[in-house]
């Protein structure tokens, strides 16, 4: 048996409620269902401090969130977030919350990261009330479900 | 005469759109605009119509850092419609939610938003490479409020467990008593917090403010009481429409409060320390007597201690419900409507926030007004602000605008629930 901290973390960050900042989770659990015992999955809101506690002792953690829109939306940026930093501006919480980016700079200062934190964030389109991702969205998560598998597998 | 002017793209670290015009010509301040620019949210026309047990969860979308304070106050004004008490083990449990949301919202504008501005850094990021301890203390602080909100509230923002008559689920007694040890921890960790910012240096600042909060006879006011002021002000919640009132000005989507006499009210944690600080719990007490805050204080910049023996209060009264709590039988009380209308305040982290509704016979809304805490601290920052400029022409023009962002964070501004970013621009014409 694999101790649990050596076990790949996958975060699913965003409200599933809020139609495409729902793909955080969207991408977890099928990742979850694909990759079975062999991960870790939890879906979050985004919060910086419950993420940081969240991935206390974990060695891996890949975490997920939309984006916020630029005009392409379905855009995948995969940032090697343990290694560089994160342009606060792609996850933006808001100016009045402690979100992704400033979770993530903050446990690099602290010294709180994960030896391996992989962000993905996938620019959202539809953020208004209601479940389910949008059409493009769906789409293009989709389309990534078969390399993240790919990559996950080889993390684990 | 020179003219200098200074303009600051985005003031950080507050919640919303916005900016501030400083107008300064020789050695005067001749103006203060505080201008909000982000549309108004039409949260109260969008009401009308809707059935009133919607209400809290609708205006709890108003914010994400206070939105208990829009779920208490719409539940409170519902349930004073329909002629409900919500007692015993469920008024317990809601201002043990509130706690929850008094501890997360201090502790993050304490040492995330203002905190920087007092030991110089830019932003908490930078503050951490030397203080990590003090933020690390931060964010554990934090996160037990925020898991206070998910217990009671059902998720850490936008709580969805809270009804009117009182709450969806409840949680079980043993859930509570989980958190003794993390409340006991944090209630050291807030006390320490009030020393460690009482050694800070504050700006030399007073002004003689209207401070208005609840207060309660027997607690420190969060969810009831009367509206009491440090000048004579004694009205119940159904009255605040005749002591305030709010109006549009040309440069502001937020209409701003005021006393109907045109004085301008401070609402908030000083506020709160003026009014009751005979009630504060007793660590509370002890940590306000501490640090000179026992009837509050003149200094705005000093609402950053306040905010810290708040924290102290909100540590020690979550424990005390924690311990105490008797599960009631029933999540909620049964509620049916009547035709009224029926108000509700309650003491958001930042101020008063009051609800005002009327119903038809079959619960419906017919109208509904809302005033955030940032509504009526507008009027009163755009005064501190002539103020502060003018005791600080001296400075440069970096200085001076690091100082009235600072002022502007005394009030832990929330610029989305009152209109609902912030431009600075300083002209010394």
């Amino acid at each position: 048996m694999t101790h649990p901290l050596h076990t790949p973390l996958l975060i699913g960050a965003g409200n599933r409620w809020r139609r495409d900042d729902g793909v955080g989770a969207w991408l977890v659990e099928r990742l979850g269902v694909r990759l079975g015992t062999a991960v870790e999955t939890r879906l979050l809101s985004g919060e910086g401090a419950g993420l940081i506690d969240a991935w206390q002792g974990h060695a891996t953690v890949w975490l997920f969130d939309a984006a916020a829109p630029s005009g392409r939306p379905g855009r995948v940026t995969r940032i090697a977030a343990h290694a560089q930093p994160v342009p606060a501006e792609l996850c933006h919480h808001s100016t009045h919350r402690f979100g992704v980016g400033e979770a993530i700079e903050m446990a690099r200062v602290l010294g709180q990261l994960p030896e391996r934190l992989e962000l993905v964030a996938v620019e959202g389109l539809d953020f208004g009330e209601g479940e389910g991702l949008s059409e493009v969205l769906e789409r293009a998560a989709e389309m990534q479900l078969d390399e993240l598998e790919a990559l996950l597998r080889g993390a684990v | 005469m020179s003219r200098r002017t200074i303009a600051v793209d985005t003031l950080a670290r507050v919640e919303g759109e916005g900016a501030l015009d400083l107008v300064i010509r020789g050695d005067r301040v001749e103006k203060a605009d505080f201008r909000i620019f982000e549309p108004p949210r039409f949260f109260e026309a969008f009401l009308r119509g809707r059935d009133f047990r919607e209400a809290p969860d609708i205006t709890a979308r108003i914010c994400g850092i206070c939105p208990v304070a829009y779920l208490m106050g719409a539940c409170h004004a519902m349930e004073s419609i329909c002629g409900v008490n919500v007692d015993g083990g469920l008024r317990e449990l809601r201002r043990l939610l509130y706690c929850g949301e008094w501890i997360e919202s201090h502790v993050l504008h304490m040492f995330m938003l203002h905190l920087p501005d007092f030991l110089g850094y830019e932003d908490s990021i930078a503050m951490a490479k030397e203080h990590g301890e003090l933020v690390q203390r931060g964010l554990r602080m934090k996160k037990i409020g925020n898991a206070l909100m998910t217990l009671t509230g059902g998720r850490e923002i936008h709580p969805v467990n809270v009804k009117v008559g009182g709450f969806y689920r409840l949680p079980e007694k043993s859930e509570l008593a989980a958190f003794v040890d993390d409340l006991a921890w944090g209630l050291e960790a807030a006390e320490q917090t009030v020393a460690d910012l009482a050694k800070l240096d504050f700006p030399e600042f007073e002004h003689d403010y209207h401070f208005l909060a609840l207060r309660h006879p027997d607690e420190y006011a969060i969810t009831e009481g009367r509206l009491v002021s440090n000048k004579g002000v004694d009205v119940s919640i159904p009255e605040y429409d005749d002591i305030l009132t709010e109006h549009h000005v040309a440069h502001s989507n937020s209409l701003q409060s005021e006393f109907l006499d045109g004085e301008r009210a401070h609402l908030g944690p000083l506020a709160r320390l003026a009014i009751n600080s005979d009630r504060l719990t007793p660590r509370a007490l002890k940590a306000a007597e501490s640090v000179g805050l026992v009837g509050g204080s003149k200094n705005p910049f000093r609402s950053l201690l306040a905010r810290a023996v708040e924290t102290v209060f909100a540590f020690e009264e979550s424990l005390r419900i924690v311990e105490s709590w008797q599960r009631p039988d029933a999540p909620a009380v049964d509620v049916t409507p009547r035709a009224g209308t029926g108000s509700g305040c309650t003491e958001a982290p930042r101020g008063l926030c009051y609800h005002r509704y009327s119903l038809d016979d079959e619960g419906l809304i017919t109208d509904a007004k809302i005033v955030a805490p940032t509504s009526v601290n507008q009027r009163i920052i755009e005064s501190d602000l002539m103020h502060v400029a003018q005791a600080n022409l001296d400075l440069d023009d970096e200085a001076l605008k690091w100082r009235c962002e600072q002022a502007i964070r005394n009030y832990d501004p929330c610029i989305s629930c009152s209109a609902h970013f912030l431009k600075l621009t300083i002209d010394r014409g």
